[in-house]
């Protein structure tokens, strides 16, 4: 640029007239192409488009060879070429990243951070590497103008090269930097711009969401707009929204709208509401459960996020519903069910029946420690059993065991069998313990009755087998022959059938009235006996066997020999209730009296076995009074015996 | 000649509720030379001959008599340092452990097994 160099040096003296004009309009037509380069970096909406724009005015301004524009890597450090004029591919890629220990004129101006201007890049010890490329391309002058914004932050480069020397005015810088002010303001409004562009994208993108609703509302509670997600949910249309005709109120259902009010109100008061969880309706008129949380915008707008969380809560309904389907089963269980922390063995949850079989409050025991307040109620002998089972079964044993608690509500002891059984999680491990308790009191007692009762039976039977050898050997010894024998002992093993029949129809609690035991042994007589008495009479029933056999042989002997042997005798068995004279208690007394009898002579020896057990077994056995007289024309007999302190029935 | 019974001119209580139970218990003890305290047939009635009674060498109790249990009349027996035996009806599992060394005759009883068993338990006690 010798020429250019010297022009410049020229103007300062003569020909300054024509000089002036043509500085003037040159100077005019670079503004004008600066105005119309600010017009059209307004409209430029892409950087690349912008950059080159200014590369290009700068270019044409300095008539310039060749020229480059670069954009500041803030992250780098560096500058990055965005566009050239004049070279080729190569330079492309040699060039494409610049540092402040580049010798070429731009990295001299970044490391600067002002303008630097080479003259002649031969003379330029700086430059000395890029040379032989500067030959390569032919330039031998280049200058780099910083692009800075108003506060200094470095945004770029714009550098222009020049096949022949060339030198500077102060105008040439002026425009120049004027160029790059425009430049650098596009840039930064440029950044501006796309920053917003970038945050409004990620906000659009934030609002079309898939999983949260958005909506918009003014002050007084109109719906101003609501996001695809929303709609979605609820089944309301973008026409529906867009009409303005929506408001909270049309989306609430009436038993929601005083908690909504409320919410609303704490969002005018403090700005923000929620989160808080209510039913919303749908276009259709279904309802969603939603979890709300809103806040003013401080532009006259209330945005609120909604969730829709309809299927968590089917999902706590279902929940609660199972739970209370268990507690109702559990409660409606007479066993206590149990469940304990395997690590801590304290109780989680306990039946109704806790309440009945412990004898403590439910509420009470569960607050309490369930591990020592349970091992309090057990017995002490019973206790350090129930605990080590207790710690097998948190080790994954099964366990079925008995113990006896003293009830804390009355101190009465109670049997419980217990049935644990350890509870895993999915991994195995035993997280709780389970158990079912149940109340065996009732069946240890009903055991323990069977046992005293079949004792009983066999006290019975043995006696019983006691008393047929001695009837038999009585009768062996009052037998005249064999076939005497068979006659009178299968004759009072009848009797004794009967009565053991009678008993045996008895229930626990019931007796035998007398005139039962009478008509049962007299069944078969007809006129001549006549039976005067109360009926109902209750009979203790250890007197009714030997009883039964006393009035058997009495029976017995009025049939061989006495009134019921001849055809004018007659019988009459009159009884009566008295009161004890001694004790005070009830004894019965009851006549045998037969009358009309021719007696026979021999009628002393007869009926040895009957006198025997009237005068003297029913003393003994019965604690009875009793008289035996042979009368001149029969047997008068009187029996007074204790009777069962019972009430006789129907009386 | 007759064999030693061992009860000869001893006085042996007996306590059953079933009179022709004691009757024959009776009429056997006669037989082998005893001399028969009671019958009795409740525990009432034993202990008050238990207290009269100077000298009593050997005792025969039903365990159930009608209801009640005889232990209070073999305390009593215990405490004057009385042999007896039980005459019962029941398994040996149903005494109590204070009465296991008390030797049983078994319900129905053997014609002659209660003077037989009282009498070697008599000349056990005196040997």
């Amino acid at each position: 640029m010798q020429d250019g160099s010297e022009m410049s040096r020229t103007t300062l003296g003569g020909w300054e007239p024509e000089e002036s004009r043509a500085q003037l309009a040159s100077e005019l037509d670079a503004m004008r192409r600066l105005h119309e380069l600010t017009l059209r970096l307004d409209r430029t909406a892409d950087l690349h488009d912008l950059l080159v724009q200014v590369l290009d005015a700068i270019v044409a301004l300095h008539r310039a060879d060749f020229g480059n524009i670069q954009i500041f890597d803030r992250q780098r450090g560096t500058l990055r070429l965005v566009a050239q004029r004049g070279f080729d591919a190569a330079f492309e890629s040699d060039f494409a990243e610049i540092g402040v220990d580049h010798g070429t004129s731009c990295g001299q101006a970044l490391a600067k951070g002002e303008r630097v201007v080479i003259e002649d890049v031969a003379t330029d010890p700086a430059f000395a590497r890029f040379l032989e490329a500067a030959r390569g391309y032919g330039f031998s002058a280049a200058q780099s103008t910083p692009l800075h914004g108003v506060g200094g932050e470095r945004l770029g480069m714009v550098s222009t090269y020049f096949r022949q020397h060339r030198a500077f005015s102060d105008t040439d810088h002026r425009l120049t930097d004027l160029y790059a002010r425009q430049a650098s303001e596009a840039i930064v409004r440029y950044r501006r711009e796309e920053a917003l562009r970038a945050s409004q994208t990620r906000l659009r993108r934030v609002i079309e969401t898939d999983a949260i609703g958005i909506l918009f509302f003014s002050l007084d509670g109109r719906l101003l707009d609501a996001n695809d997600a929303f709609l979605r949910m609820t089944g309301w249309t973008r026409e529906d929204v867009a009409s303005g005709r929506l408001g909270w109120r049309d989306l609430t259902p009436p038993e929601w709208m005083a908690q909504s009010e409320v919410e609303r109100e704490r969002l005018a008061r403090e700005g923000r509401a929620g989160p808080y969880e209510k039913e919303y309706l749908t276009r259709d008129g279904r309802r969603r459960w939603m979890l709300f949380s809103g806040h003013d915008l401080g532009d006259g707008a209330i945005v609120e996020y909604a969730l829709d969380i309809s299927e968590r809560k089917q999902a706590e309904a279902a929940l609660r519903d199972s739970e209370a389907r268990f507690r109702r089963f559990g409660d409606a269980s007479l066993d206590v069910l149990w469940i304990r922390d395997a690590q801590s063995l304290q109780w989680e949850y306990l039946s109704a029946a806790f309440d009945t079989v412990y004898g403590l409050e439910l509420e009470h025991a569960i607050a309490g420690n369930g591990l020592t307040g349970w091992l309090e109620l057990i017995l002490p002998e019973d206790r350090d059993l129930a605990l080590s089972e207790l710690q097998s079964v948190a080790l994954g044993e099964h366990v079925s065991l008995e113990y006896r608690v003293r009830r804390a509500s009355d101190g009465q002891v109670r049997w419980l069998r217990d049935t644990m059984f350890p509870l895993v999680d999915e991994r195995g491990r035993v997280t709780r313990i389970g158990g079912i308790g149940e109340d065996v009191t009732a069946e240890k007692e009903t055991a323990h009755r069977m046992t005293v009762m079949i004792g009983e039976l066999q006290h019975r039977t043995r006696n019983l087998m006691a008393v047929v050898r001695s009837i038999a050997q009585r009768t062996a010894r009052t037998s005249r022959s064999l076939p005497d024998f068979n006659q009178k002992f299968a004759d009072r093993m009848d009797a004794l059938a009967r009565v053991q029949s009678l008993l045996s129809r008895l229930k626990e609690s019931d007796r035998v009235p007398f005139d039962e035991l009478v008509r049962d042994e007299l069944r078969a007589q007809g006129g001549q006996v006549t039976l005067d008495g109360p009926p109902g009479v209750l009979l203790r029933s250890s007197t009714v066997q030997i009883l039964a056999m006393a009035i058997h042989e009495l029976a017995t002997n009025a049939m061989k020999y006495g009134a019921l042997a001849q055809p004018e005798g007659r019988l009459t068995v009159r009884w009566r209730l008295e009161p004890g004279l001694v004790d005070g208690r009830q004894r019965l007394r009851v006549e045998w009296i037969e009358s009309g009898v021719a007696m026979p002579p021999d009628a002393d020896t007869r009926g040895g076995a009957g006198r025997e057990l009237i005068e003297r077994a029913l003393p003994y056995q019965l604690d009875a009074e009793t008289s035996y007289k042979l009368g001149r024309d029969g047997v008068h007999c009187v029996i007074t015996l204790p009777v069962s302190q019972h009430m006789p029935r129907g009386s | 000649m007759r064999v030693d019974s061992g009860l000869v001119d001893c006085r042996i209580l007996v306590v059953e509720d079933e009179y022709a139970l004691a009757e024959d218990i009776r009429r056997e003890l006669i037989e082998a030379g005893a001399i028969v305290v009671g019958p009795v047939p409740t525990i009432h009635k034993a202990m008050r001959l238990v207290e009269a009674e100077a000298r009593i060498d050997g005792a025969v109790l039903d365990i159930n008599l009608g209801g009640e249990m005889v232990f209070p009349v073999a305390e009593a027996l215990r405490a004057r340092s009385v042999p007896f035996l039980f005459a019962t009806g029941y398994d040996s599992g149903r005494t109590p452990e204070a009465y296991k060394d008390i030797q049983r005759i078994e319900k129905p009883v053997t014609p002659g097994e209660a003077a037989r068993q009282l009498g070697r338990l008599l000349r056990s006690v005196r040997a």
